[in-house]
């Protein structure tokens, strides 16, 4: 059993179909979760405060955490609130088929926001708050995005990815990257809900 | 129906692993090392989730065992770099035997000191990530040494992680993430010195 579990939730529904439901572990932190996570272990040292990180977006510049801060300049490190219609963080999907590797920077082939042929229109980041099993002391929190097909052709996703906001600047770096075990084909119309559930067992 | 090449069938179960922490405990007298055990970390607690849950969505969250019961979004760094001497955060040692998914605190805490019951709290040093492109493994540690200068033997039974976080309100919270049981308990005689890493490993 791993320290702490990561299951995507594949939840698809097209017209005139059954609603069909995958899940399967995710296996596929990338470096840069292993680079945030020390960082942010290591707040408030010199090395912490200069560190840099492969961006996914924007792909040039620099991006710098902030550690010590407090008040109305604090900045987020762990975000992944992306809004309706943002497809450059949070929750991706695309049609990439490459397995992942552990210095990836963005998804393969990412499915970009919208409503024409190879587009999907991406919802907003939902999370669910933590639920806690005292009796079986287990636990879990999810972030959620639905993707709607609003083409007239399918689309096939192979990959998914969550791509997190971090540190005193708008940055986003890919945090996780996986493929699916089996492709999902939207139909017109159709739609697909990608969870990520986060698990403990103590 | 198209296949994705990667993941599927009993391959599935031998590729990557998600986070994995492991626990390596050391005990060393005169410098030797005369005891060493590594375990996998299966204890974070729920404190852990409520401080993903809080920072992935900037959302006011439950800070377990503190008088303040909600606290402001923006928590920041979970820092874990304790100073010597500092027994408040970092990894800490007790002699209690139980644990539960809403633990906010050590069963019973080794209190930093000399005396008697007391065990001398090293500062925590964090290694640098290592990132192996060839196996797509990747890991960095956090270690802390506990020098028994009591003057008697003392039993270490259990270990835990305690980061410090800044919250929008400037207020720094000590929060428990794990909390592990020793299968063994250990004991350090007068001027042993326990050394305890944690180890936090990803595979892609």
């Amino acid at each position: 059993m791993d320290s702490f579990k990561i299951f995507v939730i594949v939840k698809v529904k097209n017209p005139k179909q059954k609603t069909k439901v995958y899940r399967f572990k995710s296996r596929s932190f990338v470096g840069n979760f292993l680079t945030i996570l020390y960082n942010s272990f290591y707040a408030n040292s010199a090395n912490a405060l200069n560190f840099s990180l492969t961006q996914a977006y924007p792909s040039s510049g620099s991006c710098q955490a902030n550690t010590n801060l407090s008040g109305s300049s604090a900045n987020p490190w762990f975000t992944v609130t992306a809004g309706s219609g943002d497809a450059s963080w949070g929750i991706q999907v695309g049609t990439g088929t490459s397995a992942p590797s552990i210095t990836d920077t963005s998804i393969e082939s990412l499915i970009p926001n919208g409503s024409s042929a190879g587009q999907l229109s991406y919802g907003s980041m939902t999370l669910i708050p933590p639920v806690i099993n005292s009796s079986n002391n287990t636990g879990y929190t999810q972030i959620q995005r639905v993707f709607i097909n609003q083409s007239s052709a399918s689309i096939t996703i192979t990959e998914v990815a969550v791509v997190m906001g971090f540190g005193g600047t708008p940055c986003k770096y890919l945090i996780i990257h996986d493929l699916l075990p089996t492709p999902v084909t939207l139909q017109p119309n159709g739609s697909v809900t990608i969870t990520y559930q986060f698990n403990i067992a103590t | 129906m198209q296949k994705s090449s990667y993941g599927r069938g009993k391959n599935n179960k031998m590729r990557g692993h998600t986070l994995k922490v492991y626990c390596l405990v050391e005990v060393k007298d005169k410098g030797k090392v005369i005891y060493s055990e590594q375990f996998e970390s299966h204890s974070f607690v729920a404190q852990w989730l409520q401080l993903l849950y809080s920072m992935f969505g900037l959302i006011n969250i439950s800070i377990l065992g503190n008088s303040v019961p909600f606290e402001s979004p923006f928590i920041t760094p979970i820092e874990l770099n304790a100073g010597s001497g500092n027994q408040s955060y970092g990894i800490q040692v007790g002699s209690g035997t139980t644990k539960s998914i809403n633990d906010t605190a050590l069963d019973t805490l080794i209190p930093n000191g000399n005396s008697a019951g007391q065990l001398a709290y090293g500062s925590v040093s964090i290694t640098s990530p290592t990132i192996n492109t060839s196996t797509n493994q990747g890991s960095f540690n956090v270690t802390r040494s506990f020098t028994n200068n009591s003057g008697g033997s003392i039993t270490v039974s259990e270990v835990g992680v305690v980061a410090n976080v800044l919250a929008l309100n400037g207020n720094r919270y000590n929060i428990l993430i794990t909390h592990d049981i020793l299968s063994s308990p250990i004991t350090l005689a007068n001027g042993q010195v326990l050394t305890v890493t944690y180890i936090f490993s990803i595979q892609t």
